[in-house]
């Protein structure tokens, strides 16, 4: 695993490196999704060979549903209280108008400033 | 979606040719995955570095903007760690890592499988498409239950791309800095995250 953040480290600092040479980049995305279908391709032919999987597929799939409800459960939770204290009061329009200072405001206020 | 549909189409066809073709088919074929898969990961790394949007995203954000990656990399830890007792056949660190995707499907299930082996790799890849099913056809609940930020909790790094418009049309225009931001942050951090909670 130690080789794949290697990997993905060095190909960033080419990819800062070579930033200005636009050519190299034209068609990088597109490149980049054929090689993930390629290899989801070749993880479904792992799959398929491997008849423990097959024949508990509709086991996996809801252990796979229970993962992601529990996950986007606890994300939603934080969000929820992120928004309460820190985005509430700042009114950010759609015209771009500044935060509201509004007296209510003040305790959020504290609680940022002890994040910072 | 039309994205993770072609995704779960290829997934799918390759599932049908290795139950066919076993016995047949060359053994080499699992060891080929890992080779593509460092290739991938080069690409991967070179697009992000070159990307001077995303480094600008970055640079100009502000702690409190912060937190919203935050939340959702402690939410969905937190949440997936809860179920986590009554989870069989899933030890607590593959069960962490599948969430720790954040909806990054085709990555996050390529390093489990990697690291792990098929089983935890596929519950990866489903889990993970799941996450940004969800949060397409949820969003205007997310919204009225958790507040603007729900659905940009809920999409993860999707809320940068597959998930933007719809974020845009029920969080409002000015949520979605936030949601490009959160998205992005969590898209470089999948790749280091997944295989660090694997990693002990």
């Amino acid at each position: 695993m130690l080789t794949v953040i290697i990997i993905m480290t060095a190909g960033m600092a080419a990819g800062y490196l070579l930033r200005n040479y636009r050519n190299l980049f034209r068609g990088l995305d597109r490149t980049v999704s054929y090689v993930i279908y390629i290899l989801l391709f070749l993880l479904g032919i792992t799959v398929g060979r491997n008849e423990t999987i097959v024949r508990n597929f509709h086991l996996i799939g809801l252990k796979a549903l229970i993962i992601t409800a529990a996950s986007v459960a606890g994300s939603l939770v934080l969000a929820a209280l992120v928004y309460h204290f820190f985005f509430r009061h700042d009114h950010i329009d759609e015209s771009g108008s500044t935060a509201d200072r509004s007296p209510g405001a003040s305790s959020d206020q504290g609680l940022q400033g002890d994040e910072a | 979606m039309k994205n993770s549909l072609i995704i779960l189409a290829f997934f799918t066809a390759g599932v049908c040719l290795g139950i066919v073709g076993d016995g047949w088919l060359p053994e080499s074929i699992d060891s080929a995955g890992s080779i593509v898969l460092f290739v991938l990961m080069g690409l991967v790394g070179f697009g992000i570095g070159a990307d001077s949007e995303s480094l600008k995203v970055l640079k100009e954000s502000n702690l409190k903007i912060l937190l919203m990656p935050l939340a959702v990399v402690a939410g969905s830890l937190g949440g997936a760690a809860l179920i986590a007792s009554f989870m069989e056949g899933l030890d607590l660190q593959e069960i962490l890592a599948i969430s720790g995707g954040f909806g990054y499907y085709s990555l996050s299930s390529l390093f489990i499988t990697e690291l792990r082996g098929e089983l935890p790799g596929t519950i990866a890849l489903l889990a993970n498409v799941m996450r940004e099913i969800i949060t397409l056809l949820m969003t205007p609940l997310f919204v009225r239950w958790a507040g603007p930020l729900g659905p940009i909790a809920s999409g993860g790094a999707t809320s940068m791309d597959t998930t933007l418009p719809i974020i845009s049309m029920y969080s409002g225009k000015q949520y979605a800095v936030i949601a490009l931001f959160n998205g992005i942050v969590l898209t470089v951090l999948v790749p280091f995250l997944v295989p660090f909670i694997l990693s002990f």
